[in-house]
This record gives C-alpha cells, structure tokens and sequence, in this order.
C-alpha cells in the first residue's frame, strides 16, 4: 500500500492553494469553496495514493471532505495532524 | 421588504423559544446558508463577522496550540448559537469555530445582532441564559479534562454528539477524535477496542455506530448529565433526551 508523509501532503496543500482559482474568484460562497477545495484535494491526494477516487469515495460512504480526512488517516505513515496543514494552507483562506 | 421562503426556525431551538413577534422582527436578518465539513466559521482572535444559529450541523469551538495540535473545548448543534462573545459586546473569539458535521444554519450580522440585543427584548434574555449554558459547559469540560479518565470523557463526547445528530451512526475520524478529547492516537485506539469489546459501539473505516447508549451512560462520568441538566434548566429544552 502507497502511502503518504506530511512533507508530501504539504506540498500537496501548496501547490493547490496557489495554483486554485477557487480562493481568488470570489463567485463561490464559504461552503461551496470549502467544498471544492476539499474536492480538489482528495482527487490529487487520490492520484499520488493511486486510488480512484470515485470507487475510494463510494468504499468510504460519504462526500469528499470525509473521504479526504479517512483516506489520509488510512494512508499516512508516519502520522502527522493533517487538519493542522488543510487548516494552514487553505481553509483558514476561506473568507466567511 | 421582498417576500421571503419562511426559515426554518422551529429546528434551531433558541429561534424556536421567541416569541412569534420577536421572530418576525428578526427573519429578515437572518440568512439560510449551508456549511461544508471542516468549514471554518471564525479562526481564533479573528473579527467575529455572523452570529450562526445551527439547524442540522454540528460545530466544534477548539483552541489551537503553536505545534498545531488542537483541542476541542466545546460542541454546539441545534440547541444553540456560535459566537457567545457577541452577547457581552465582545467582536473576537477566543476559540476556532468550524463545521464538525456539514449542514445548514441561520446566520446574521453581528452589527444586527448589537442592535436587535440593545432593544433587550425576549432575543437578549435567551441568548444571556444560553452564553450562561455553554459557559457551563466550557467550564465542565474544562474540570471533566482534569479530573475523569479518557475513557469517561469518550463516552461524554460520544453521547452528547448524538444526542445532537439524532442518529446513531456519523463519521468520525481518529483525529477528530484526538482533538476533542486532547490525548494520542494510540490512546483513542486502545477506548474504541475497549468500547467494541463492550458492545457500545462498532467503529469501522470512520464510521462511529452507538450500538448501546445504556453502556456509555454508565461508562460516562457525571458530567454529561450536569451539561445536559444545565441546557435544560436554562432553556427549557429537552435537546439531550433522545
């Protein structure tokens, strides 16, 4: 099993917080940017794990934003506070 | 004033207890809007810019340390409102709010709330009693830390999301978990395989199941009923008996 380590996934966080139009636009409210970042994550987290995110998605029966946190609480190794780097890089960014 | 949809006020229980009036006067300030999982509402220290007035989500108020591991110091779903420091005029949070569970709230302005509390009506005395509640619960929380184990604690938190929920099963990740009870992974992993080999519950792949909510009652320390009394007796709600 592929796994991921904190300096991967913050480099994962980087790369979509500059190159994202999603912070920038201003046409999406709090929720649906939320939302789409988690999406946009989960889906690049997906193609660096080698996972579909679609059938991982399905497995984990829930939306995106919960598939994201439980594929990286399966995959991660070693452990690291992944909340703590969606929090930095993109999440707290997200105007109310 | 254009028409509106009317909201959905009766399942927040704080809109729900004004009177009819008072709730009229105060639809058109408040907006309908949906909140994703792991949305943040306000980050600690920040310009608190909407009072939030939950319907179906859950949010956790956590203090986040400088090597940013986090604590959870309090949960707040239907029965309540995000942003207690606006009740005594203060503008920034001493904690972080964001979505626990995704759902819909009702929020309003800050500015609107100021004024709406200045005319010291039925809105300024439930929201005095409620700050008056979740104080309380801060508090508890705070002692249940100190004093009663890990496992005690689990079943608080656990009983009281559900009483929230309304459901037996929601997703919940380890981390989660180490955030709102402040201890380590292996610590979260050693209470579930304790609380699954006492049939309380079933935890799969993120998925939390009460299977027997008798079996945490008794596990959980007293604090649980003292959070839940207080709700009750300051509200006048019955939030916790599910």
């Amino acid at each position: 099993m592929k796994t991921i380590d904190q300096p991967t996934f913050e480099r994962l966080c980087q790369d979509l917080s500059r190159n994202t139009t999603v912070l920038r636009e201003g046409k999406l409210n709090a929720a649906q940017q939320t939302e789409q970042l988690m999406r946009a994550l989960f889906h690049t987290v997906c193609e660096y794990l080698g996972l579909d995110p679609v059938a991982q998605a399905a497995e984990l029966r829930d939306g995106d934003g919960f598939a994201l946190l439980q594929t990286l609480e399966e995959h991660m190794e070693p452990e690291f506070l992944y909340s703590d780097l969606l929090d930095r890089y993109l999440l707290s960014k997200i105007r109310p | 004033m254009p028409t509106r949809e009317p909201l959905p006020r009766r399942v927040n229980q704080l809109l729900a207890a004004l009177p009819d009036d008072d709730y009229q006067r105060l639809q058109s300030f408040l907006e309908d809007v949906p909140l994703a999982l792991k949305q943040v509402l306000f980050e600690k220290q920040a310009p608190i810019e909407y009072v939030y007035f939950p319907i179906d989500c859950i949010i956790s108020l956590v203090i986040k340390m400088e090597n940013g591991e986090t604590v959870e110091v309090g949960t707040v779903g239907a029965e309540g409102a995000i942003g207690v420091p606006l009740v005594f005029e203060g503008s920034r949070s001493p904690f972080t709010a964001f979505a626990q569970v995704p759902g819909r709230a009702l929020r309003m302005r800050a500015q609107d709330l100021f004024a709406a509390l200045e005319q010291n009506g039925p809105l300024a005395n439930l929201m005095r009693r409620y700050a008056e509640a979740f104080l309380g619960q801060v508090a508890q929380g705070g002692a249940c830390n100190q004093l009663h184990s890990v496992a005690q604690r689990c079943a608080r938190w656990l009983l009281l999301t559900q009483d929230r929920l309304h459901t037996d099963e929601f997703p919940l990740t380890q981390e989660f978990l180490c955030q709102m009870l402040g201890v380590r992974r292996a610590t979260v992993s050693e209470i579930a395989s304790a609380f699954q080999k006492a049939g309380y519950i079933r935890y799969h792949r993120g998925w939390m199941t009460i299977v027997d909510r008798r079996g945490l009652e008794a596990t959980s320390c007293e604090c649980y009923r003292v959070i839940q009394g207080e709700y009750q007796r300051l509200l006048q709600t019955d939030w916790g008996s599910t």
